[in-house]
Parts: C-alpha cells; structure tokens; sequence
C-alpha cells in the first residue's frame, strides 16, 4: 500500500490513507476521474469519498479530484518518467512498485502504425495487487498428477482474484508443494505478477522462481524455455493469437503452464481463437473457474480437459442443508472438501 | 614580515581565482559526463529517472555524483509533485558546494523542466541541447583559463608587490 499512498497527490494521499473510515489494507481500488469524485472499491464497503471522510454511494459533498491533482498523481506513478512507459500507455496500463497495475483513459494520438500514445488523461483506475497466503489451498491438489505439474488455466471475468491465485499457486509450487520443488519461469509482460523492482520481486514468488519481464508474453515464455529449463512456465491472461506457438511448444516439450485467461465459462474460452486451439488438443488439463460470489477468488469449479467436473462449489442453502464443496483429488486419490479430506469408501 | 603577508594574500587571491576557474571547469565535465550518460540509459534501456539518475551518480565523482544521488533518493520517495520541482530543490542545496556560476545554474533548471514528461524523442532533443550548452561554457572556459591562467597568478603577486612598495 505504500506504494500507492507515495504515488497519490499529496492532498488525495492524506484524504485516503489518513482516513479513520477506510482501512488501507482493504482497498482494493481506486478510481480517479478529473473533476469527478474519487471512487473507492473496499473488501466490504464501496463508493464516493466524501468530504467528512466517509465512503459511500450518495454523491453529494463528494470529495473531487482536481485537474492538478490528476497530473501530480499521473506524474509520480510514472516516477516522473512518462517517457519510459510510452509503451505501457500505448496499451492503456502501467504496473507500478508492489504490482499494482493502473490503468488510463484518454485521448488518444493516433499515428500511422496505430496508438501512439494516450494524452490528455482523464481517468485512472489503481487496482491494488495483493498476497493472500493460503488462497491457492484448495485448487493446489488438483494441479499435480504422479509429481508432474497439469497444464493449468485460471478463468474468471476481471476483478475476481486471477493475478492473486497464479501468484499464491506460483510460490506454492516453487517452495515445495506437493512434495518436490518446481522450478517455475515466470512471463511477467507487465510486472504484476512480481512487483519487479531493480531485479528483485516485491511479491514473494517462492524461492525457485525465474521472473521475465518487460517483454512480450509469447516472446518471454520462449526465452525461458531456451535458457532457464523450467518445470512450470507461467503467464497472466494469455489468449493472444501471438503466443499459441509459445504454449504449443510448451505443450509438446514438456513444461507445464500456469496461465490466466478472462471469462466466465467454458463456452467463453472456446469462443477465443488460441484458447480454442488450445482446448481441442488438450494442451491445457486443468480449468480453475473463479467468480466474486463469495468474495474475490471464489473457486466455483475445477474441470479436466475432458468437461469432467473434479471440483465445485456448493451454493449457501446447499451448504446449509450439509451439503459440501465437493472435489477428487488425481494426485492423492483423496476427496477434498471444505470439511476436510476424505479416503473415499 | 608585513611584506610577506601582504604578498603572499595577494598572491593567493590570484590562485584562488584561478584554481576557482579550473575547478568550476572540472565540475562542468563531470555534468558534461552525466547528461551523456542520461541521454543513452534514456534512448537505450528506457529507465525511469529515479533509477537512471541513481546508477549514473556511482559513475560520476564528486558534488555532481552527490547531487545526482540525492536526486533520485528524493525522486524515489516521490517527495514533490514534478520532477523539475525536485530537480530545482537539490541544485539549490548543493549549490553552495559547488563551482558553477549563474549561468550555468540557469542551464540546469531549464534542463529540469524538461525532465520526465516529455516522449523519448523529446526528451533525447532536450537532453542535446544541453549538452551543447555545457561544451559551449567548457570552451569559453577553457579559453579564457588558456589566455588568463597565468595572469591570475601574476596579478596577485604583482598587485602584493606594488603595495607592498606604496606602503613602504
């Protein structure tokens, strides 16, 4: 959160961080528009900032964001160097210190090759990125089969924990889960993943854990496949048409991936053209679906590459009448609940 | 003995307005030094200026170096609002410590304003022009120590002697 607090203007900094109302650890965005009232996402409450310091839906004696404090805070999240992230802005998001990742809205300067670039910002959206030790447990046993790791992808629409799950499994699988160490390269295009900074991952990632960054995701998973001999090679939303030949590689050479995509269901992920591709020769075996219906990083269902169902999610009234999150672990033939794991009979 | 004193502090004010030249010369090399440097780590690795400006001061020796490394502490810790606001803040300490005159510390803020917001190309051109300022005083500079180097000394012993003589 430090991060943030020092990259804010002053004024906004001080409103939000020194704040009786909000608890910094809680927030999980911020919304700035020009002109417009500062917006807050928390774990359990959200809305406008208001001038006494509460948050909350009304928009009267909203706490406004000026036109100056717009450009002081776009300054420092470029550390005051908005030529370094031409490339960032051209893609609309920069990734700042700790990982979060902030996007812009603009206009935009149109040249002959496409975006040149964003300017005259009027929006950003600080989404903060967070460890959340423990969050992978569940899926972890689903993910492994005779000690080799399952080609893995995590799928949920935005803003439901994907980054903080590839994250929690990436440290897992490389400090030792399942019994053996994974040596896992990480293809970090935007440094959310790591929180790179000056070589050093401000995000733990486990202890066997090759980071990449900076480069683009097919390009970055290549060069770790040629020099870092890596178990597990992951990514966060793949889908481009520009790295299938990257994850078939991968696929046919051994190496197990860990990527994310956006959507909501199977039938989503099919209508994308790499992941299609992907699906119809099996080169993913696991299918983690998350959703916020419980909080951020609910996992509604884990599926193999054949549909079969080895893990969901029990509505509320079903848990109610006793029914439990249910799932069957390939790797240690146990069942996996939320009441605990079970030898099957 | 009087005599003495009096030439040896007139000669040492000729020393000292020599050796001021030489050494403000000395610092606009090593500013000369870092702006290149800045301009490649710009072009080439694309940095942000905090850690550009902080890997650059290990390179650069001294209050040049020092002022670059505080700097991007302060730029690191994003103490101002714009990075020519922290720019302006550091040069205005360490002035003091250094050898440059008024115009050279005109150059440097105007090259402060320029830090940071502009696209690479911009910011390259700015960074040239600058350069061309720096080269430009180093060889007036260099010049005018060529022509009056010696002088300096001279008049300082003379001017001792001449009064020395009027006193007597």
């Amino acid at each position: 959160m430090d991060a943030i607090r020092k990259c804010l203007a002053e004024d906004i900094s001080r409103d939000v961080f020194a704040n009786k109302h909000i608890v910094p650890t809680e927030i999980q965005e911020l919304r700035l528009r020009k002109e417009q009232p500062l917006w807050i996402r928390m774990e359990n409450n959200s809305g406008f900032l208001h001038t006494d310091g509460t948050v909350g839906t009304s928009s009267k004696r909203c706490r406004v964001v000026t036109a100056q404090e717009m450009k002081a805070t776009i300054s420092k999240l470029s550390a005051y160097s908005l030529y370094a992230f031409e490339e960032e802005l051209r893609q609309g998001f920069l990734t700042i210190e700790g990982g979060h990742r902030v996007g812009f809205c603009g206009k935009v300067v149109w040249g002959k090759d496409g975006i040149r670039t964003l300017s005259q910002i009027s929006s950003l959206n600080i989404r903060t990125a967070r460890e959340i030790r423990g969050c992978a447990d569940k899926i972890l046993p689903f993910l492994t089969e005779q000690g080799k790791f399952l080609p893995t992808v995590i799928v949920s629409p935005p803003g439901c924990g994907k980054t903080t799950i590839l994250r929690e499994i990436i440290r897992n699988i490389s400090s030792g889960c399942c019994g053996r160490l994974f040596t896992v390269g990480v293809a970090d295009e935007r440094g959310e993943i790591s929180g790179m900074r000056n070589g050093v991952p401000q995000l733990d990632l486990g202890f066997c854990t090759d980071v990449i960054y900076g480069c683009p995701k097919g390009e970055g998973m290549e060069m770790l496949l040629r020099s870092m001999a890596p178990d597990v090679i992951a990514a966060d939303e793949l889908g481009g048409i520009g790295e299938y030949t990257a994850v078939e590689n991968m696929a046919y050479g051994g190496v197990g991936l860990l990527c994310t995509a956006h959507g909501g269901s199977m039938e989503d992920l099919r209508k994308r053209p790499c992941l299609s591709a992907m699906m119809e020769r099996h080169m993913m075996k696991r299918f983690v679906f998350l959703s916020a219906a419980e909080g951020a990083g609910t996992i509604e269902s884990i599926s193999d590459d054949g549909g079969k169902i080895l893990y969901t999610r029990k509505k509320k009234e079903e848990k109610d009448n006793g029914i439990s999150d249910y799932g069957h672990c390939y790797n240690c033939a146990l069942y996996h609940t939320d009441r605990g794991i079970f030898r099957p009979a | 003995m009087g005599i003495v004193i009096i030439v040896l502090c007139t000669t040492l004010t000729g020393a000292y307005f020599a050796l001021r030249e030489r050494y403000r010369l000395q610092d606009l090399q090593e500013l000369e030094r870092a702006v290149l440097l800045l301009e490649n780590h710009i072009s080439y690795l694309g940095e942000p200026l905090p850690e550009i400006l902080e890997s650059i001061s290990y390179k650069i020796s001294g209050i040049v170096g020092m002022i670059l490394q505080q700097t991007a502490k302060e730029m690191e810790q994003r103490q101002e609002e714009t990075a020519d606001a922290i720019w302006e803040r550091v040069w205005r300490a360490y002035l003091p410590k250094t050898y440059f005159t008024g115009e050279d510390f005109r150059a440097v803020l105007s090259f402060g304003r320029t830090l940071g917001f502009l696209d690479k190309a911009q910011q390259k051109g700015s960074t040239e022009l600058f350069l061309r300022e720096i080269r430009d005083a180093e060889k007036r500079l260099d010049r005018r120590l060529e022509k009056n180097g010696k002088l300096y000394y001279g008049i300082g012993v003379l001017s001792g002697v001449l009064l020395a003589v009027v006193l007597l």
